[in-house]
């Protein structure tokens, strides 16, 4: 009943509101009207339901979908999804959980949750849908511990406020993949592919590929939790965004820019009000293969508005722009306190457009020797040696005998773990 | 994430919308205030009003008002009696009649003095006077206790000749009321025409037009800077005691003026041509029979009597800039129409936009995956727009032209009068600044103000900007006298005018670019239209106790197009290149938006005197108010998007980049597309709106004196109010019922004032009041609706809160005022407002920045005002022309916010319960003047002061300091002189000191706006036939 390849199934033209016909669809309660009409009897899920409005009572889709402008699970519902299922999202869509609420998305390698275009296969860019947006109760270090989404406006609220829950779980996105999302639902005002808003360490994140967004690949404000295995192609602008206070642990991250587009492989921000707002964003990043683009912005890690974190064992090649940022001087002083450590990597082909390799602001502080001293173990201009850094068709595992194998530096280590579910296809 | 930010930037509500708060309360006058004639037609300080209106409480400035004195007969007699001073030899007779301008009504006991001499007297009850004089030249002034007096010079009059002086003269500035007419200049006279001059009838009409002249002003925001107690902002905008747009209200002869801008509830005066004014009210305290919607001031316009005689008048102008002149500024491309505000209509989308789906390649219609649009049509949608020209070229600065003509007359059909009056103004104009503009972040504790971070601002950009004005309206009055019992008037209005902006920001936008440098441009078209009409009448029932039955109906329309606003952002490939490329994802955007308002007032009030147990004057008033209001506001918004993997063939430059050439239908690369560009729509669902408001007053009030020494004036209004908001798309897609906005409101809004005459003829008059009102601010459509708009990449999204609520201001004022002679004035008083649930902008918390609105808990303002004004004559005879004034106010002003509720989670309640003032609201404010008036040169010079205090510009959020204005020290200099017979000349200087205009933040008070506007020249000349 579940359908791997949902690109057949879209280029059936629909003619109506449908609702699904599978019969595997549930829902605890009854539907008000604005509520998603997901519920129905039997049925052989051969055309996918229609969503749209909001999702208020538990519901779970083993068939197809399809979203129709901005879909929010809410009244503390759980949104199941199937393995194999695909969601196709509409110009305009997208798919916010909201505070209470949770995503559960746990495919297989074999059946992967794909979000996607609605669009015809081939006919897909960045863009053409929103994203998905989880907005959770653990913290954020605005101000008064709460906020508001960008791009959203009802129900945009996260945060737990003075009483945060740092074991908040937003759900699971296990072996998903998230393509062509990032549409641009305010002017200059773009969806990421995921963005996480204050998710607690409850919350559950591997195997997701975000692929082609118009925005960040995966972006968070706030919490912690622990991610895995992931995989952000294509991104307009950061692959991978941290922001307010963001705490939680990536290991096993694959990064490649469009050689056209893109901006930071890494973003990592404590908060651009405050440069000094608690908690301090703190990512621990290990195993890390990011290979840029040549698009005027493309680069590779940026520390910024008094951000820290470690990002440890990777590799950061080819990219068009500086290799590392380290803007103002607040995050100055998390490298100099050792709470900002890049360390035991490999930086390889950088500032290929003929710009600076690194870029400080304040300028006077010594940014290449914090990168390239001893200390910090860093293997600076050297090939790693990755097996494929073709656009459209990478393969980041190391070659035999190569730096990246020799230190066991990169987001792959033996298996390729990335290959099988993830899709890397332009359009 | 762009660019600028909550505070500083080029964005309109701020620095360049100027003034986001209110000008404080420029003058001493009647703070708190007093009774305050309404302004327009009935409620006007006409004879018949409430005596407390145009009489005992009638702000008189000149001198004490004791009309309760008219009925009394014993009392008035002796007051109209004066010591005849016998003339011996030759005589000649000067006589006239003195008649209330603003109703033609009888003016009892105003004095006629003949200046240097002893010969004096009193209109009587018909308001004629008879003086004998010897044969001569005199200059004779005519004046009356709270009416602006008129010195008529060069009064020729021979033996046995009888000069006629028919003057009608209007209520003078006072507490609550301000008039702009102060004297007369006998045209005539000036001319030699002495014998002409003789028969020759009044010329009322020439009081207002010469005071406007005098003040400098050719347009009427310029006259109203020499109101006290107000500040003209932005050159356009009246404020009132220091509170903004939100606490004022603006009616024409009693109707509601709709303000064409959706964000201001205030009109901008220069919409309204000054020849056609007789006066502008400024009330400051309610009364029941006038609108409640204000706490700071209702702005009341009256339209002029038509002249007696044929009269015609033209003015031209043109002013030099210091600022713009010469000097390189930016320009746009051009449309047919600009130079008359009618740019607007080839800016607009041309009928193939009027699409049934979303302009958008992937849109697929509800139920299908079907596109409606192929990427041929996409292309032409992309070519099609009006245009897609996005270059700003440089610009040298020209000069500023204005003329203004009026033509008026009376006709005397079947024994009747009918009195006709047009006037046209049209003008071009032109302003650079030169910006600097920052956004700064900090750091600090979560729970303290931040300290700044100015090492690397998160925004640091420079600006020129160049707005370029064309504006004209029309105005026709008829005002038709059946007979002295019934008049009947209406009044024509059509005003236009269109800024066409273009900006240029360069500099640093760290959220897109840490070490490149970016440059934001914007070209946009903003046209403002407002018509009104008005048919009113008033009648009296000498059968009926002297009912007096006042009416009118009025209906107007507001418009604002603003087509076609173009923002792009470029960046440098590498920081310090200075070659630039568009940023894709924040550039390209194409805005429309349209908003029509159609209003309706219709209005009746009728007024009964009676007399009181010890037979004074006394007055019941009652009446009704019905008003409607409509509005549509529309938006379309376009962003053109770049091609997948068409990214590199992107053009270079900031020139005119959107082209047939590189426009296209979408196609990406892989499908074989060479156009990097396409055009989506991006117009969210809910940024149209629907707004109607239905108003149904209704009051009764009593005008009674107690005693001779208190007067009681009291009353009560009912105010039914329903306002609805309703955002709606025009595509059909759906909207959350919670996006709906009603407000319902049904108020007693009493008003009660006491006044104590205390003055005896020792002190002088002097009068001391005590007021105590409730009044009402109701939200904005704009403020109630979802509507989205982003100011500039990055800038503030400003969100409406459907949730809000009107806000209830129960207002106190106690005023003393001495009058120790004609035109001197000490007054001194002291207000109290209380405001329940005060809106006020707040900030989210969100990492770019966001503004919506709150209503408060509440909020308080202490105030109190000084006024003097003084004639140097008691300095020396040789400076008798040579007067001065000054006004001082302080203001406290504190808002609380109440307890924040942690579990309420609200975004919006951050950090706004800090303790501080109102926005916008200065600590005190201070006018002074300096004037010289001599009537038989002809010539008038005024130098005008005015400061402020800090004032907030825009509260904080997140922990970041308040940005506050700091203090401008303004001086302006008019000078006026006769040249020849009708024809006289001025120079007027603005802004001499041309203090910087500065916004600054945090402890270190570190700049986040500064711009100078420059010192205006204007030559003028003008003719009066």
């Amino acid at each position: 009943m579940n359908h791997r390849n949902a690109a057949n199934l879209l280029a059936l033209p629909l003619t109506a509101l449908l609702a699904c016909t599978g019969g595997e669809e549930t829902t605890d309660t009854a539907d008000t009207a604005d509520t998603a009409d997901t519920s129905d009897t039997a049925g052989d899920c051969s055309t996918p339901t229609e969503v749209s409005g909001d999702i208020d009572a538990d519901t779970t889709w083993s068939c197809d979908v399809i979203l129709s402008g901005v879909v929010t699970v809410t009244n503390d519902a759980v949104l199941t999804i199937d393995p194999g299922v695909t969601v196709s999202g509409k110009s305009g869509s997208a798919l916010v959980i909201a505070q209470g609420s949770r995503l559960e998305a746990a495919g297989t390698m074999d059946e992967p949750i794909v979000f996607t275009s609605s669009q015809a296969a081939g006919a897909r860019n960045r863009g053409d849908w929103g994203g998905i947006v989880f907005l959770g109760r653990s913290y954020t270090n605005l101000m008064a511990g709460v906020g508001v989404a960008e791009g959203l406006e009802n129900n945009a609220e996260y945060g737990g406020g003075a009483a945060p829950e740092a074991d908040y779980n937003c759900g699971t996105l296990k072996y998903v993949r998230v393509e062509f999302a990032g549409f641009e639902l305010t002017t200059d005002n773009e969806l990421n592919g995921v963005t996480f808003y204050s998710c607690g360490t409850g919350t559950t994140v591997e195997y997701l590929q975000v692929h082609m967004g118009d925005d960040d690949g995966i972006e968070m404000f706030g919490g912690s939790w622990t991610g895995k295995n992931i995989v952000i192609t294509g991104a307009a602008d950061d692959s991978i965004d941290v922001d307010q206070g963001w705490a939680g642990t990536l290991t096993n991250i694959f990064i490649q820019q469009d050689p056209n587009d893109g901006n930071y492989a890494f973003e990592i921000s404590n908060q651009d009000i405050n440069l000094d707002a608690s908690p301090r964003t703190a990512p621990q990043i290990s195993m890390v293969t990011a290979i840029g683009g040549s698009g005027p912005k493309s680069s590779g890690i940026k520390f910024k508005e008094g951000g820290s974190g470690k990002i440890d064992k990777g590799i950061f090649m080819n990219f068009n722009g500086a290799q590392v940022d380290i803007t103002e001087a607040e995050t100055q002083t998390q490298a100099d306190d050792g709470t900002l450590q890049i360390t035991n990597s490999i930086f390889f082909n950088n500032a290929a457009g003929g710009g600076d390799k690194y870029v400080a602001e304040p300028a006077g502080w010594d940014i290449a020797s914090f990168v390239e001293s001893a200390a910090a173990g860093n293997a600076m201009d050297m090939d790693p040696g990755i097996t494929d850094t073709t656009w459209g068709s990478p393969d980041p595992t190391p070659v035999a005998g190569g730096l990246a194998e020799t230190m066991g530096v990169g987001a792959v280590q033996g298996t390729n773990w990335t290959a099988g579910w993830t899709n890397y296809a332009p359009n | 994430m762009g660019g600028e930010a909550p505070g500083g930037g080029p964005s309109e509500g701020a620095p360049s919308g100027e003034a986001p708060g209110g000008e404080a309360p420029a003058g001493g006058e009647a703070p708190a205030g007093g009774e305050a004639p309404a302004g327009g037609e009935a409620p006007a300080g006409e004879e018949g009003g409430f005596a407390v209106e145009d009489e005992s409480a009638g702000e008189c400035d000149d001198g004490f008002c004791v009309e309760d004195l008219t009925e009394d007969e014993e009392a008035l007699k002796k007051e109209l009696a004066v010591e005849k001073v016998e003339v011996k030899g030759p005589t000649g007779t000067l006589k006239g009649r003195v008649l209330d301008s603003t109703d033609g009504t009888p003016l009892i006991g105003a004095k006629i003095t003949v200046e240097g001499t002893k010969y004096v007297t009193k209109s009587d009850f018909d308001g004629n006077f008879e003086l004998p004089v010897p044969p001569g030249t005199y200059a004779v002034k005519i004046w009356y206790d709270a009416y602006e007096g008129v010195t008529v010079s060069n009064v020729a009059i021979a033996a046995d000749d009888t000069v006629t002086l028919n003057r009608e003269l209007a209520p003078i500035a006072g507490m609550a009321q301000t008039v702009l007419v102060e004297t007369e200049i006998n045209q005539e006279s000036a001319a030699g025409k002495l014998v002409e001059r003789k028969k020759s009838t009044s010329t009322r009409d020439f009081m207002s037009r010469d005071d406007i002249n005098r003040a400098g002003g050719g347009s009427t925001s310029a006259v109203a800077q020499r109101i006290v107690a107000t500040t003209v902002v932005d050159g356009r905008f009246l404020f009132v005691r220091g509170l903004g747009h939100r606490y004022g209200n603006t009616l024409f002869d009693g109707a509601r003026v709709p303000s064409p801008d959706p964000n201001l509830r205030t009109v901008p005066l220069d919409i309204f041509p000054s020849m056609a004014l007789s006066a502008i009210n400024i009330q400051k305290t309610f009364t029941p029979d006038t609108p409640a919607d204000f706490a700071g001031g209702s702005t009341q316009l009256e339209s002029r009597e038509p002249p007696e005689e044929f009269a015609f008048s033209i003015r031209a102008r043109m002013g030099l800039n210091t600022a713009t002149l010469g000097r390189e500024g930016r320009v746009g491309d051009h449309f047919a129409g600009d130079g008359f505000a009618f740019g607007n209509l080839g800016r607009q989308l041309g009928p193939s936009f009027d699409t049934k789906y979303p302009i958008d390649l992937t849109y697929q219609p509800p139920g299908s995956l079907d596109r409606v649009w192929t990427n041929a049509d996409i292309e032409k949608f992309g070519e099609s727009l009006p245009s897609t020209k996005t270059s700003v070229r440089p610009h040298t600065g020209l000069p500023n032209f204005s003329t203004m003509a009026s033509v008026g007359n009376t006709f005397k059909p079947w024994g009747t009068r009918l009195g006709v009056f047009a006037a046209a103004q049209y003008g071009n104009s032109q302003q650079t600044l030169r910006e600097e503009i920052r956004v700064f972040n900090g750091v600090g504790a979560n729970d303290e103000v931040l300290t700044l971070n100015t090492q690397t601002p998160r925004v640091d950009y420079r600006s020129v900007r160049t707005t370029f004005n064309s504006a004209w309206s029309t105005l026709g009055l008829l005002k038709w006298k059946l007979s002295d019992d019934h008049r009947v008037s209406f009044l024509g209005m059509y005003t236009r005018d269109a800024d066409t902006e273009i900006r240029e920001l360069r500099g640093k936008s760290r959220p897109t670019a840490a070490e490149q440098n970016v440059v934001n441009t914007r070209l946009r078209y903003q046209m403002r239209s407002v018509a009104l009409a008005r048919l009113g009448g008033r009648h009296e029932f000498p059968g009926a106790k002297n009912l007096r039955v006042d009416w009118f109906g009025s209906l107007a329309q507001a418009r604002l197009a603003d087509p076609l606003l173009r923002d792009m952002l470029f960046i440098e490939r590498t920081a310090g290149s200075d070659d630039y490329i568009v940023d894709r994802r924040e550039s390209g955007s194409f805005k429309f938006f349209n908003l029509v308002d159609n209003s309706g007032t219709g209005s009746l009030d009728l007024s009964l005197p009676f007399k009181q147990w010890g037979q004074l004057d006394s007055k019941v008033k009652f009446g009704g108010w019905a008003e409607g209001k409509q509005r549509n506001f529309s938006t379309r918004t376009f962003d053109f998007q770049s091609a997948q993997g068409l990214e590199g063939s992107i053009p270079s430059g900031m020139g005119d980049i959107l082209n047939p050439d590189t426009i296209g239908g979408g196609i990406n690369a892989s499908s074989g597309g060479t156009a990097p560009f396409y055009l989506q729509e991006i117009t969210r669902a809910k940024d149209s709106y629907t707004g109607n408001q239905q108003l149904y007053a209704g009051y009764a009030m009593l005008d009674l004196p107690l005693v001779r020494w208190l007067r009681v004036v009291g009353g009560a209004r009912f105010e039914s109010s329903n306002i609805k908001v309703r955002p709606y798309d025009r595509f059909g897609r759906p909207i959350d019922e919670e996006d709906n906005a009603n407000v319902k409101d049904n108020d007693v809004l009493p008003s009660v004032s006491l006044i104590f005459p205390v003055g005896n003829d020792k002190t002088g008059d002097m009068n001391v009041r005590l007021v105590g009102t409730k009044t009402l601010a109701r939200p904005e459509f704009r403020e109630l609706a979802p509507f989205l708009f982003t100011d500039f990449v990055g800038g503030f999204d400003v969100y409406g809160n459907p949730s809000l609520r009107t806000t209830k201001i129960w207002n106190a004022d106690l005023r003393w005022e001495w009058f120790p002679s004609a035109n001197e004035v000490v007054a001194l008083s002291a207000f109290y407002k209380y405001f329940d649930g005060p809106i006020e902008r707040v900030i989210g918390a969100r990492a770019t920045p966001l503004q919506s609105y709150r209503n408060a808990k509440a909020a308080h303002n202490i105030g109190a005002e000084l006024e003097l004004r003084k004639n140097l004559e008691f300095i020396s005879k040789a400076i008798r022309d040579l007067s001065i004034g000054a006004n001082f106010a302080y203001i406290y002003s504190r808002v609380d916010f109440g307890q924040i509720d942690p579990a309420s989670n609200d975004p919006f309640a951050v950090r706004v319960a800090a303790d501080r003032p109102m926005e916008g609201q200065s600590p005190f404010v201070v006018n002074a003047y300096l004037a010289y008036d001599n009537d038989a040169s002809g010539t008038n010079v005024r130098a005008l002061y005015n400061t402020f205090g800090r004032r907030i510009a825009f509260v904080g959020g997140q922990g970041l300091p308040h940005i506050y204005e700091l203090p401008i020290h303004s001086v302006d200099l008019t000078l006026r002189q006769r040249v020849y017979k009708g024809l006289s000349a001025s120079v007027l200087a603005y802004n001499i000191l041309n203090w910087q205009r500065r916004f600054v933040q945090g402890a270190d008070d570190d700049i986040t706006y500064s711009a100078r506007r420059g010192t205006t020249f204007v030559l003028g000349l003008q003719y009066d036939l």
